[in-house]
């Protein structure tokens, strides 16, 4: 079975551009990705192509891993909010995080190719 | 008309090498019904989570419950529980039975946990980040720390509270108490919560036998009534998650309405400890005190069985019990126990009449499901 809808947001993260659907009947952005939109039902999901620009909402310093993270060293896992308004789970490179720091999105899968946001810090101008 | 709990039991043991899932629950199943003076032939209800075989159906044969008119399989993580008592009750209260049972029992220490099933729609989103149930809570509890200035040292009260409690109960996993230095000072899990902010893991079970007022009245012990009940499902809100909030803060408000009451006729709360941050929400979002003022809440021994809000008195999920990593059950045994008059000695609140629950299953920092009970003693 493929999901069309993940691959869909997979596609777009192998080529380094974060989509995501917006119903064109009500405007939600939709995370995480859905085929119909769960504010007004609508089928009428258009992609749209975002900034990749956010700022952590919340993080953790994560000790225990699960999975391929288990043993790994502390890594960080985040809420980013984006600059269009969802909140995404992701990792966020960098030891020194902060509530509030702006991110920029470095990549978006894993090297099997399971979603896998990463941010790292925007440096300051 | 005025619903009832007349049996609870929970298995006194923390690990269980040497038995299945079903007979674990047949064990606290008859354990609530013998405590109720009852037996499976006058169950006409029967209220359960995930359990072995097909819904509620293999379990209901194995119990060799009798004449069943009602059954519910709820699922809500570990706030199952406490809604399995509300569904008991509504139904009880509608004339669809008169004697529900509600049992759980799961043995992960023994590698048979119950939760499982088909991965749910969110998976492909969210499992590649190496994330555990720890860290989920960890970004609900720094996000509070980040809007509200909550310490890691208040945080540290909450277990403090409950360590003590538990040097009181023989059964607990953990019954040495423990000073905030040695909560903040115990291993990090996931940044801000450390190893001791963490509940416990246990193999075990419990079960609750609820009944209509003219069953009540025939038995021999001391009934709890089921004054009221809220639940609601707090989701990711399309992606504008917040973290600061449990379901509590909809599912509290319910729940008092339905008693007509309010936090300040409530002598004792059971709240589900998965982490202390969940503790913390939930006492915000019940409106015990002012959203973001938790912290300073529960600094200074408030939950302490001798202080001004006496919580989860059996030692907890932190400290206590914590079968299947559910907590919702246990927590509103002990207050059962507390109803009652029949909590340990030295954390018997005087004269208790208004007891609460709050269960929480899921994650906080994903989707959870959220219940609030209000109980009566007998005489309430």
């Amino acid at each position: 079975m493929t999901d069309l809808v993940l691959a869909r947001l997979q596609d777009g993260l192998a080529d380094n551009r974060l989509e995501l659907p917006r119903c064109a009947d009500c405007g939600t952005l939709v995370w995480y990705p859905r085929a119909r939109c769960p504010h007004c039902m609508s089928g009428n999901l258009v992609w749209e192509e975002l900034s990749g620009t956010g700022t952590v909402y919340s993080y953790t310093v994560n000790h225990r891993g699960q999975g391929e993270y288990a043993g790994h060293d502390p890594f960080v896992i985040a809420y980013v909010e984006l600059a269009e308004g969802p909140r995404v789970l992701s990792h966020v490179d960098s030891a020194d995080v902060r509530v509030g720091d702006p991110v920029r999105l470095r990549g978006g899968l894993s090297q099997e190719g399971h979603v896998r946001l990463t941010f790292e810090k925007e440096e300051p101008r | 008309m005025t619903v009832r709990i007349a049996g609870a039991y929970e298995h006194p043991l923390r690990r269980i090498p040497d038995r299945t899932v079903p007979q674990v629950i047949a064990e606290v199943a008859y354990g609530a019904l013998a405590d109720a003076g009852l037996g499976p032939a006058d169950v006409d209800g029967f209220f359960c989570s995930e359990v072995p075989g097909l819904g509620s159906v293999a379990m209901s044969d194995h119990l060799g419950l009798g004449g069943l008119s009602y059954v519910d399989v709820t699922e809500g993580g570990g706030a199952s529980y406490p809604m399995h008592v509300g569904h008991a009750a509504a139904a009880v209260a509608a004339g669809k039975c008169r004697v529900a049972l509600v049992a759980m029992a799961g043995l992960p220490l023994s590698g048979q946990g119950t939760t499982g099933g088909a991965r749910g729609p969110e998976h492909p989103y969210e499992a590649g980040y190496g994330i555990t149930t720890p860290a989920g809570y960890a970004l609900a509890a720094r996000r509070h720390m980040h809007e509200y200035g909550t310490t890691a040292e208040q945080l540290a009260e909450i277990k403090v509270a409950a360590a003590h409690h538990a040097q009181y109960n023989p059964n607990a996993k953990l019954r040495d108490p423990v000073t905030v230095e040695d909560v903040v000072n115990s291993p990090m899990i996931s940044d801000p919560l450390h190893r001791l902010d963490c509940c416990i893991t246990t193999d075990g079970g419990g079960a609750l036998v609820i009944v209509a007022e003219d069953v009540a009245r025939t038995l021999p012990r001391r009934t709890v009534k089921v004054l009221g009940h809220g639940e609601t499902i707090k989701h990711s809100e399309i992606g504008r998650l917040d973290l600061t909030h449990t379901g509590a803060a909809v599912s509290g408000p319910r729940a008092f309405a339905e008693a007509g009451l309010t936090p300040k006729d409530v002598d004792y709360v059971s709240i589900y400890d998965s982490f202390t941050i969940t503790v913390l929400m939930s006492l915000e979002d019940l409106g015990f005190c002012e959203k973001g003022k938790g912290g300073a809440f529960v600094t200074g021994g408030t939950l302490r069985a001798d202080g001004e809000l006496p919580f989860n008195t059996d030692g907890g999920g932190l400290c206590n019990n914590h079968p299947d990593s559910r907590g919702g059950m246990i927590r509103t045994i002990e207050a059962v126990r507390q109803l009652r008059d029949e909590a340990a000695p030295e954390v018997q609140v005087p004269g208790c009449r208004i007891g609460l629950v709050q269960g929480h299953g899921g994650n906080l920092g994903f989707r959870t499901a959220a219940a609030t009970l209000l109980l009566g003693a007998e005489d309430a």
